[in-house]
Parts: C-alpha cells; structure tokens; sequence
C-alpha cells in the first residue's frame, strides 16, 4: 500500500510526550492536563480551553531513579513514567489527575505530589478512589470522585468552566474525534482492510497524546485518504488478531506482531480504540456529567472490576471483536507486574480457548519492547498454530 | 507473690538448679548452647521439650496437653467428617503440625509471658478446631450437613461482625481454614497450591498468598458451603483479582463487598456504608432471612469490651512491663480480631484474664524476657505467613522485642449498641480497617503512620515486612527509608515472599535482622546458635 501522508508525522509526535502540538496548543493559552489511565475520562480533560495528555514515555531506556523509588519489582510503565517525569519530561504539566487503580498506579502518582518531580508552578496532583463494580452504588460514588478530585480542582485552580455548557462542548469534542477514530478503525473488518494494524494503533495514540482541535484536521485527512487507498492486491498477513490486555502504548509492539504474519484487526487494551472511541450519549433529563461518568463507567473494561456482570462483560467483549472482526485468535498480554492481568489473562484466557473454542496465546511483556526474540518465537509458532488449523479446517 | 508462689519457688530450685543444663537460655548466656542445640537440623524437630524451669515447664506442658484435648474434641465431634476432610483435602494434613507449631512460637518464653502465651494459644486452637468440625461436617463436597445452607462463606479479610445480625446464619471465614492458618503452621503446603496456580499460567511475581488461593480454588479444595458468598476488595490489587478465581470455581452467587479504598475520606465512608448495606440485602434476599439489629448489638457489645480492654493493653504496651507482646500478641489479635470479631465469648473471658495479669506486671515493673530485651520493634507491613514464629526467634536471637505489628491496629473505634443508624456508621468505620489493608492502601498517609505508631509504643526501630511481590509497598521504599533517616530511626527491611518459602528462606529473612545487627549495630547475639541455622524442612 502506499504510506499514509500523515504517518511519519504521527510517528514524530510520538517521540515525546511533549510533542510540538501539546507547545502549540499551550502557547495558546490552553491547560495541559496529564492522566494515566482510563477511569480519568478523557472528555473532562478536553473541557474548554483544556487538553488532555494520555501519559507515556517514549524511548525510555532505564528506570534507575524509579526503581529507587519504586524497586524494580513493580510495573515498568509506572516506573518508566515516574522516569520520565524526574527527567523532566512532564514539565509542561499542569495537572496530573491519577487514579487508583492499582496500587502501582497510585503509589506512582503520589510520587508526582510527594517529590513534585514536575517543575510547573501550576502543577497539582488528585488521585481518585475508582469503582470496583458497575452497579448504581458504585456509579454514585464515580461521581462523586470525578466531582470532588476532578472538575473542583479544574476550576478552583485553574478557573476551568466546568458549567452544563462547557462538559456539553467536551462531549461533542469527544464524539467527534472518537467518529473519526471508529470510521478509520471499523475498515479493518475488512478482507483485505487499506490499513494495517500499526498504522491504526498510531493514529489511535496520536488521539490521545496531541490536543483534539490540533490533531482532527490531519485524522481527518488521514480518513479521506484511507477511503480511497488502494489495498495491497492480496490480504499480505497469514491470520487477524485481537490483542487483549493491559497498557500497550508502543506502537512497534503492534509492528512486530503483524512482522511475524498476523494483522491486529482489534486493540481491546489500555490506549486501545475498545474502550474509549465509543460516542458518549445523553440520555433524556440525565447531566451531561453525569453522561460522561455513566458513559466511561459502563465502557471501562478494566481486569479489577469484581462483579460478575463486568466480569462477563470483559469476556462478552473480546468475543464480540473476535467476531466483528473477523479474528482468527486473540492474544492477551499482560505488562510484567501487572496483577490483575496477570490474573484476567489466565482466566479469559482457558474461558476463550476452553469454552469458547478460541484460539489464544498468552504473553507477558515489559514497557519498552524488550526479549523481542522471544515473543516473535511466541507470535510466530502461533501464527503457524492458526494457519494448521486453518488447513485442518 | 502469694505464700503458695514463694514456698513453691523455693521446692524446685534445686531441680531447676539441676537442670539448668537443659535450659536453652542458660545455655546460650554460658556459651554452652542455645535454642538450637535441641533440634535436629534441616527438618526441626525436636529432641526434647524445651526446659523452661520446673513450674513454667509444667505450665507449658499442661497448656500443649489441652491443645491436644482440643484436637481430639475435634475428631470426636465430627469423626466421619474430619476423616473424609483428611482424604479429600491435602491441607487437612497439615495441621498435624499444630504441636510442634505451638512448641516453637513460644520458645524463650517464661513466666508471665509464658501464662498469657498458653492463655491466647488455647483460645485459638479451641475456637479453630471448633470450626473446622463445623465446616467439614456441612462441607457439601463432604456431603453436607444439617448447617449447610445456614453458613454465610465470606472472604477473611472482611471483618463478620456485621454479618453476626442474620438469625441463624453463620458467618465463616472461607480462606482462613484451607489457605491462611494452614501456611502458619506449614511452610510446605502453599507451594503446591503455588504451583498449581503457575501451572494454569499465572505468573510467579504476583502475591503468594492470592496465587495460593487461586491454586486452593482450581484445585477445589474449598469447603462448599452456604447459598451465597460474600467477596472483598480487601485487601489488596491481587486479592481482588483471584476472587474471581473463587467465584467462578465455588460456583455461588457472589457479592463483592468493594470497600472504598481511599477509607479515611468522608465521601469513601459513605460510599462504604452503602455497600454494606448492598450486601446485607444480598444476604436477605438470597438467604431469606431479616437482619436483626438486638442480635447484632449482643456482639457488637463483646467487640466494644475486646476494644476496650485492647486499648488498655496499648497504654501497657507503651511501658517497659507488658508481658504481652511478640507473636504472642500478634497472632491472638489477628484471630479474635478477623475471626472471632465479637463471636465467641470466650475471647472476651480471655482478653479479661490477661489484662488482669498484664495489670499486675506493671504494678510489680515485671520484666518480660528476664529484661533481655535491647530494642523495642514496631514490625510494619503484611508479614511473612509461613514464618509465624519470626518474632520469638528476634527477641531470641537479638534482644528485638516486636511490641506490635501493623495488622495488631485493625479497627478498635466503639460500636454503637442502641441506634441501628449510628451502629451502621460505626460498624463502615470499623470493617475498613481491615487486616493488611487501611495502612498498606489508599494512599501515603495510611503507609507513613507508621511513625507515629512506633513513637507511641516508644520504639526504637521498625522492621519493615517486605513482600518481594506487594506492589503497593514496593511503591513506598525510597520514600520511607529517607523518612526514617530524617526521624533517626532504626529501620530495617524484612524481605519475604508472604507465604512461599521457597523464593525467601526463613534464613534469608533471618539473614536481613543479622546483616543490620551485626553490620550497622555492630551487636553481638544473645544466642548464637539461631543466627544462622537451616530449618527449610521444618514445618
């Protein structure tokens, strides 16, 4: 196929967090706000005159003051952001706002207000407390969370508009961007889809990196391109994937799967499009805030929620991209340390190919691509794997 | 010292004058032995009981004959099913180890200390062996039982007391009997279950003690019991994680009882509070049963005067003169605490008798240990399950005296017994200071109490527990190691992987208190022969 127009450019703007549209979008006057995980939602960061900055560490290539901090017996990505920031990487911040998540996660955040490796006079730190369940009680207390360590410290500390008006502007900011990342995503159920799985992982990073009314025109563009791109004349990958499973925020961990024969035709993890491209809907006589954590608390598939109904969501999920998508396995990765993958992984995983007749491989994989060797072993014998029992029918 | 004492004291000091050769403290203060002399190595076991002089022997031995008793009042109220327990699972085995368990926790131990030792011991194996009679017998794998559907299985870490509302029902620890109090008498059993769990693929750097639990669930080894069973969010990241491990594999209807983290927060305390209530209707709807709240107020009443008199035993702790303290003290308030939590009178009888004789320790400037004792330790963090006896041996070995532990400062504030809306409030309060839980989540606060808590108990030192695979604590190393060189505290870390000996020996844990002792203390043990011996084949 030939390159996309955009490509090397979303490429450059993944090689910092700051990256020259989070400048531009600050020298004009707009509050950078950091977040880590999906239970922040995004759209109340993007209120207006706010962008938000999905937290990463490109190129990261040691941890040593973090893993003073932390030992280096704790998740990668937590440690490697915690590097990142003592390097100064988050300097542009004005906000962190963390999340409970994990204990990794917040032991992680606390560091940004205990040390304040953040040098922005501005800069302030909230950790939420987030549900556990999907039921009304937990919603409630969503709430409550996001109101009290969210949107109060918005505008108490940096005069954000957190009116009816202005949360209704972020959810139209929200539906749009996430119209353009679905459209550009759902060619991959395609036979033979004009993008490959790469390329949709860093248009989806980009979306969640660069303020949203600086990278829409070029998603834009890039979507006009892709209708009209001419695919490669055969299908060039021996299988179609789904990959499940915690943080992936490096785009070459998609290049190498799809290096060892099989397209990823579905991203079902953090920084993936499932969750978190859906369009946020307000129901009839709801709040627009109250949309936003009703919306983010339904979508969330996070491996902690406890209660059966999320628990069978998860897999409902999985089952349903497999499907759309027109997958020949799933892959659920794990970053090292991660405990409720780790978990969430080994149970879905034999839910999937026991019940479910699925194909799986299971992995474990560090922040920064490392031991590639040994996952393009795994990648590869598992390619070979699908395409036996292809010609087994 | 009564007329009775003194006469006494002076009929046997020549027997213990004899026999002082026998006696591992004389020994070790003569350079002529020790603790260890009296074992064999690798495996533990013992040549002869420890001879602690002739009245504190035969107090002990008296003490160890009544355990039995209990143990044999177990297999005699439940023959059939406590033999179908020892075939159908393998964690029934080890509690064959009970004996030579007790023998070690409270090896050193003398005197006052000895008598509360034996008085908390025996509590604890009455009430456990009780209950496992009760669990094997309405086991439904084992058949089940008249009680079978009346028991409300409910994960351990959640504190029962307000489940003790529901006429009827018993509410019952599910981990406590198959995983937990097992890996404190064995530190064999957990690998298996370990390994069972990695064999399914998890992986090996998550907890221990979920992966042990996971193992137990594949491995069906859980009682069956009860129609509905009550998860928790408590007390940690892979706790939560295994329980649908457990829920998936015992099958019941299961409501995770989810407790705000972030508990010190008024809007986290609502929230919690309204969970409980979600769970009590849980329980009524699928049990069909009305809570009562005068039932709950007869048990919040025994927990009020457990906390009481607790808060009495922690201005005494704060004294040179407690002779409670150590795994002594530990072990018991872990269990009347997460177990029995105003179930079971007896403890309060218990909790009556010791303060009475703590009461009279302080009166007297009793010295506990023979005043062997040279620093006064607060042992922060989840400890090492498999190595239960580790602070007998710090005392032992080092003249560390471990004045409280972490898990020793679990909920203590007053139940209301009048008003079922202020006892609701206090009951949140209460079951979100849970065991492992209100310090090690919810931010840094909770973590970095721990100096206040040692400056309260007057300690100079903190052993810090170390669990190579707690990512919330691993998240905290830095930040409190600077704390303690800022507050000029001792402070050493205790390296262990919670309940898998295999990763951390018992000996690389001893080996992290020698290295601080010998190297930055520059002491010399009290008793040479423990600084480094090999027990990996021990129970």
């Amino acid at each position: 196929m030939k390159d996309l127009k955009h490509l090397i450019y979303f490429e450059n703007l993944l090689q910092e967090a700051k990256n020259e549209l989070v400048d531009q979008a600050i020298k004009e006057g707009n509050h950078p706000l950091g977040y880590n995980c999906y239970y922040i939602p995004e759209t109340l960061l993007n209120l207006p005159g706010c962008f938000s900055s999905r937290l990463r560490a490109p190129r990261c290539t040691s941890t040593d003051v973090a893993n003073y901090y932390m030992t280096q017996r704790n998740c990668p990505y937590a440690r490697s952001i915690l590097e990142r920031a003592v390097e100064g990487g988050y300097n542009y911040l004005e906000a962190l706002f963390g999340a409970e998540a994990c204990s990794t996660m917040e032991r992680m955040e606390e560091h940004f207000d205990l040390y304040k490796p953040v040098k922005n006079e501005k800069f302030f730190t909230t950790i939420i407390d987030p549900p556990m369940k999907g039921d009304n009680t937990n919603l409630d207390y969503y709430k409550v969370q996001l109101m009290e360590k969210v949107l109060k410290p918005l505008n108490e500390n940096l005069g954000v508009d957190i009116s009816e008006k202005a949360l209704k502007a972020a959810i139209k900011d929200h539906n749009e961007i996430s119209k353009i990342i679905t459209q550009i995503g759902e060619f991959r159920k395609l036979d033979n889809p004009p993008i490959t799985g790469y390329e949709f992982h860093v248009i989806q990073l980009v979306s969640e990196v660069c303020p949203h009314y600086l990278i829409k025109p070029y998603l834009k563009e890039t979507l006009a391109e892709i209708k009209t791109r001419k695919p490669e004349p055969e299908f060039p990958f021996r299988a179609r994937l789904v990959i499940a499973g915690s943080e992936i925020d490096d785009p070459d961990f998609t290049k190498l799967v799809e290096s060892c024969g099989a397209m990823v035709v579905a991203d079902r993890y953090c920084f993936g499009s499932f969750p978190g491209r859906e369009q946020i809907e307000i129901r009839e006589g709801e709040k627009a805030f109250d949309a936003i954590c009703r919306h983010f608390l339904e979508t969330n598939q996070c491996a902690r929620f406890m209660d059966g109904k999320k628990i069978d969501q998860r897999t409902a999920e999985i089952m349903k991209l497999y499907k759309d998508f027109k997958a020949d396995g799933v892959i659920y990765e794990q970053m090292k340390f991660c405990e409720f993958w780790s978990y969430e992984k080994v149970l879905a995983g034999n839910i999937l190919a026991n019940q479910y007749k699925v194909p799986v491989c299971t992995i474990e994989k560090e922040y920064m691509l490392g031991s590639m060797g040994q996952l393009r072993t795994r990648f590869q014998a598992f390619v070979e794997s699908l395409e036996i029992k292809a010609i087994g029918g | 010292m009564d007329v009775f004492s003194k006469v006494t004291d002076v009929l046997v000091a020549p027997i213990d004058y004899a026999l002082r050769r026998y006696d591992p403290i004389w020994l070790a203060e003569n350079g002529k032995g020790g603790q260890r002399t009296r074992y064999n190595d690798k495996n533990g076991i013992e040549k002869y009981r420890e001879w602690r002089g002739t009245k504190d022997t035969l107090r002990d031995y008296v003490a160890w004959l009544k355990n039995v008793g209990s143990m044999g009042q177990m297999v005699a109220s439940a023959p059939v099913a406590c033999l179908k327990g020892f075939w159908e699972y393998r964690w029934m085995g080890s509690y064959l180890g009970t004996f030579i368990f007790v023998n070690r926790l409270f090896e050193g131990y003398r005197g006052e200390e000895l008598k509360i030792a034996n008085a908390h011991m025996h509590a604890i194996t009455a009430s456990l062996t009780k209950k496992i009679a009760f669990v094997l017998k309405n086991d439904k794998r084992l058949g089940g039982g008249p009680d079978s559907d009346n028991i409300i299985p409910y994960d351990e870490t959640l504190p029962p007391l307000y489940l003790m509302g529901f006429p009827g029902l018993t509410p019952v620890p599910l981990q406590t009997l198959p995983e937990f109090i097992i890996c404190d008498i064995d530190q064999h059993i957990e690998p298996y279950y370990i390994d069972v769990a990695e064999s399914m693929g998890l992986p090996a750097d998550v907890c221990s003690r979920c992966s042990a639990e996971t193992g137990v669930a594949i491995d069906d080894a859980f009682p069956i019991m009860g129609r509905g069973m009550l998860s928790s969010n408590m007390p940690c990241n892979a706790s939560e994680a295994t329980s649908s491990f457990q829920r998936r594999r015992i099958g019941l209807p299961d409501f995770p009882v989810t407790l705000a983290m972030q508990h010190q927060e008024e809007e986290g305390k609502d929230f919690s509070e309204q969970v409980l209530k979600d769970s009590m209707k849980f329980i009524e709807d699928i049990y069909g049963v009305k809570y009562d709240w005068n039932k709950l107020f007869e048990h919040a009443k025994l927990m009020n005067e457990q906390n009481e008199i607790e808060m009495e035993k922690w201005d005494i702790f704060a004294t040179p003169y407690s002779p409670l303290n150590g795994i002594s003290e530990t072990l018991y308030k872990l269990y009347e605490w997460q177990s029995v939590n105003g179930a079971e009178p007896m403890f309060n009888k218990v909790d009556r008798k010791v303060i009475k004789i703590m009461r009279d320790c302080v009166d007297k400037k009793y010295q506990a240990f023979g005043g062997r004792t040279r620093h006064r330790a607060f042992l922060w963090g989840p400890s090492a399950v498999y190595y239960t006896d580790f602070p007998t041996w710090a005392q032992n070995c080092w003249g560390i005296n471990i004045i409280l532990n972490m898990d020793s400062t679990m909920g203590y504030n007053h139940i209301d017994t009048e008003d079922p809306v202020k006892a609701m409030r206090d009951l949140t309060e209460f079951s979100q200071r849970s065991c492992m839980r209100h310090h090690a989540v919810g931010g840094w606060d909770n973590i970095n109490a721990v100096w206040d808590w040692a400056k309260r108990f007057n300690c100079d030192m903190i052993i810090c527990n170390d669990n190579v695979a707690c990512k919330g604590m691993n998240g905290v190393h830095a930040a409190l190691e600077e704390q303690a060189a800022e507050y000029g505290m001792h402070w050493i870390w205790l390296e262990h992987d919670l309940e898998d000996s295999r990763t951390v020996s018992r000996q690389d844990m001893r080996k992290c208190i020698n290295d601080y002792m010998s190297v930055v203390l520059g002491e010399e043990p009290l008793d040479p022969t423990i600084v480094e011996f090999d027990d990996s084949e021990g129970y």
